[in-house]
């Protein structure tokens, strides 16, 4: 199945990009995900998005198909969904 | 009530749909507080003038210096080295001169925010730090105020209403302090003020409830696709100590 991942915020300046997808063959959670496409990122990106536990920060915002998503290791992905990930801003 | 000046200059706006006199004069009664007035705040300022808000109080340190000009449209550039919350009064009051406004020479903290919120119905949150939307989060959670948090980044901006105990706070959203936010961040003027108007739109609801506002939901305004969503929160966060501090 085809993921759709969107990079807002400080992460699309980290990775020079804002949309990647991603295709799996198995079921996956959102956490899974997340790990699969942190294998390659920079140090930089991945400060972004995991603590120094390598715990998801929990004020970078997760968000599926318009939902916010609190558990990571429960909520599955399904074809063509759309995962974005925003980490905080404060500008204004 | 109405005046008959005010019949005249809000008359197109009361043409809206769900928008009549009623409305108009809640936006005549009520107080806002907009900190700060820099590329978002201002924008949001001018707007809430433009719609009729009755009073509006400012809060916003220091002085103009130029490279705060590609966004901060309250300003002018003969007015370089003047404190900003005087620059923005006088255009809001040039612009509107029925407006009442009170100005600060002060960014928000957790020494002077209560004298600042004092008699403020909703409050706008545009500052550039962390740290000073939560004093505004923690306040008006408090004190039982809706507060419209507007941030914006590149060519991102995000709204989030909130309405104390009946959505999640900003706390809730955001429960760790993000350590890497950066007091200098990339900003286009027509991105920002765009924001703006966004949480003003969502301001305006929240107070006369002509349409119904986003409450539990945030506004994302992405200008790179271009795109406005609007992404479902989760719940209210059940340890949230702010807002326990007013659940009974």
């Amino acid at each position: 199945m085809k993921i759709n991942l969107q990079y807002k915020g400080q992460l699309s300046a980290e990775c020079d990009y804002s949309n990647e997808t991603i295709t799996i063959d198995y079921p996956v959670s959102v956490l899974d995900i997340l790990n699969i496409v942190l294998e390659n990122k920079t140090t930089e990106f991945r400060k972004l998005v995991l603590n120094e536990d390598n715990i998801p920060i929990r004020s970078l915002l997760i968000i599926k198909d318009n939902l916010q998503v609190l558990d990571l290791r429960d909520t599955m992905v399904e074809e063509d969904c759309q995962i974005n990930l925003l980490p905080p801003i404060a500008g204004g | 009530m109405l005046n008959k000046k005010d019949q005249e200059t809000y008359s197109w706006q009361m043409d809206l749909p769900g928008f009549g006199e009623r409305e108009q004069t809640i936006l005549k009664n009520t107080t806002a507080l907009v900190t700060r007035v820099g590329g978002l705040g201002g924008p949001v300022a001018q707007s809430l003038v433009a719609a009729g808000i009755g009073k509006i109080i400012l809060a916003h340190k220091g002085d103009l210096r130029r490279d705060d000009l590609n966004r901060q449209i309250l300003m002018s550039s003969k007015w370089i080295g003047r404190p900003r919350v005087n620059c923005a009064t006088l255009t809001l009051n040039n612009f509107n001169e029925d407006i009442e406004i009170i100005s600060h020479n002060d960014n928000v903290n957790e020494d002077n925010i209560d004298a600042i919120i004092s008699g403020a119905d909703i409050v706008f949150s545009c500052a550039p730090l962390f740290s000073e939307r939560f004093v505004l989060n923690n306040a008006c959670i408090k004190s039982i105020i809706p507060l419209v948090d507007c941030s914006m980044y590149a060519m991102e901006g995000r709204v989030i209403p909130i309405v104390p105990g009946a959505s999640q706070c900003l706390r809730c959203i955001y429960p760790d302090e993000p350590t890497h936010w950066k007091r200098k961040f990339p900003v286009m003027g027509a991105v920002s003020a765009l924001v703006a108007q966004i949480g003003v739109i969502e301001g305006i609801k929240i107070l006369t409830n002509f349409m119904p506002p986003n409450i539990g939901s945030m506004i994302a305004i992405d200008a790179n696709e271009p795109s406005i969503e609007k992404i479902k929160l989760a719940h209210k966060n059940i340890n949230c100590k702010t807002c326990n501090s007013i659940s009974p």
